[in-house]
């Protein structure tokens, strides 16, 4: 029986797969596999990587927090914000983490200071799981190669 | 009768008119584009989130949380109105003005305890003018927002339930069907639980809520349904005020392109009809002008001239006739 999977972001909608296999969920007690089949749970997530397999496909998502809803035949999640992790672009992301790494070290006042810290996080794991994937690029099939494009026109 | 000249000058500016309109429709059209995009792509998570946030109450029964909690008696009431910037958009901010209003009128609480939140600088100089109690508004916006810079608005309506400034949060906003059609709609913000329409004036403008979709089904919360119940409830709620201000913005565009359309329309038949005129009153003028010579010349040189004077006349009038006729 397969999985209808939905990952969805405030801007948009980033993955309708209605015959998925499983669905690998940063959850917020931990990671959680999930197989078609599955006992109806609401969880929340933390930040980390969201993957989707078919077959011997996968696609995989950095998320930031956010909800997800697991029915025995369909998974929805509801990212507070996500990305393709093969969308990142992966040089974009090292010069944020080294910009908010030097905006740190000349001291920002502390009640910004959480923010930052909090951008750093993002930008930390976008890079690791980039390079994960990256890491064994070419033995993994990618689901699909969706419209990566952010901007139209 | 005007002069050809001053018909002239009126042609030159309804021509110019008609030139801001048609860019004023052209900016319009691709900004309704972007926006029209940006509201289908939220709606589908603001209805997700909608419908999870239902069957969690359907599955939890009573959840506790201050944002959930109907208080028995409402003193103030606050909605939160919804409009543009800049005018030039048809009936855009008229509709949703009169909508709002008669909503307010419609609730059980005297106007004097209905606090405005604006968004939109139509919306609050309206209300100023009409005298109404503005607690916060909000104008300036950029075109295309994003979440972060309209969570404010949210934020404030938030804080002043949980501080028991009010007991119950509105949103009135255009929400966007189609090009040609928006439609004024007043939804239920806070406390985040069903609001039951009293009367017909709210039944008319309120937006019905989605029914829950559990179908028996029991969840499993973890970590527990109380955390997550508090990890969507307040996003919930600015994200139900942002997806209103994208739906606002769609319809805005929409509603100024359609207008600016009408508006080039009307221009364009507008100088075609005062052409006409011109061209008469040119003509008008060129025969006056004719008589006056012929007269003065005939008054100089006797009768014989005044014969020769007067074939010429009905010759040349006969001739301004025809082509007037044509």
């Amino acid at each position: 029986m397969p999985l209808h999977v939905e990952v969805v972001t405030q801007q948009r909608k980033l993955l309708d797969l209605p015959d998925a296999d499983m669905v690998v969920i940063p959850a917020r007690e931990g990671v959680m596999g999930v197989l078609p089949n599955h006992a109806p749970v609401l969880t929340t997530m933390q930040y980390g990587e969201l993957i989707v397999k078919r077959g011997n496909a996968q696609e995989s998502f950095v998320v930031y927090g956010g909800v997800v809803e697991i029915r025995p035949t369909k998974v929805t999640v509801l990212a507070d914000e996500a990305s393709f992790t093969n969308g990142i672009n992966i040089r974009e992301a090292e010069a944020a983490r080294d910009r908010i790494a030097q905006i740190l070290e000349q001291g920002v006042p502390p009640e910004e200071q959480t923010l930052y810290l909090q951008e750093m996080r993002k930008a930390e794991l976008a890079i690791n799981v980039y390079r994960r994937t990256q890491s064994h690029a070419g033995s993994i099939r990618i689901i699909s190669d969706y419209d990566l494009d952010e901007e139209e026109d | 009768m005007a002069t050809a000249r001053d018909i002239k000058r009126r042609i030159t500016s309804v021509q110019n008119i008609a030139q801001v309109t048609r860019a004023l429709e052209a900016v319009s059209a691709s900004k309704v584009r972007r926006a029209q995009e940006a509201v289908t792509n939220s709606r589908e998570y603001s209805l997700k989130a909608w419908e999870i946030l239902i069957n969690v109450a359907e599955a939890v029964g009573a959840v506790e949380h201050p944002l959930l909690e109907q208080r028995e008696t409402v003193g103030n009431v606050n909605i939160i109105l919804i409009t543009s910037d800049r005018s030039l958009c048809g009936a855009y901010n008229n509709n949703i003005i009169r909508v709002a209003e008669r909503f307010a009128s419609s609730l059980d609480v005297p106007a004097q305890n209905i606090r405005w939140v604006t968004v939109g600088r139509k919306g609050r100089d309206y209300l100023l003018r009409s005298r109404a109690k503005v607690i916060a508004e909000f104008s300036g916006l950029p075109a295309a927002p994003d979440f972060g810079e309209i969570m404010p608005v949210g934020q404030i309506v938030v804080d002043e339930f949980l501080s028991g400034d009010t007991d119950q949060v509105f949103v009135a906003y255009t929400d966007f069907i189609n090009t040609l059609t928006q439609r004024p709609t007043v939804v239920n913000l806070l406390p985040l639980i069903n609001f039951e329409p009293r009367n017909r004036v709210q039944a008319e403008f309120l937006k019905a809520e989605p029914e829950a979709t559990t179908q028996g089904l029991v969840y499993e919360f973890e970590p527990s349904a109380a955390e997550i119940v508090g990890e969507i409830v307040p996003r919930f709620t600015a994200l139900q005020v942002y997806h209103a201000v994208l739906e606002s913005l769609a319809s805005e565009h929409s509603a100024r392109m359609i207008a600016m359309r009408n508006a080039s329309e009307n221009a364009v038949a507008l100088a075609s009809d005062l052409r006409l005129e011109y061209n008469k009153a040119r003509q008008q003028a060129i025969t006056s002008e004719i008589l006056d010579i012929v007269g003065g010349a005939a008054a100089l040189e006797g009768e014989e001239t005044v014969r020769a004077a007067d074939d010429f006349i009905s010759r040349v009038g006969g001739a301004l006739k025809a082509e007037q006729a044509n």
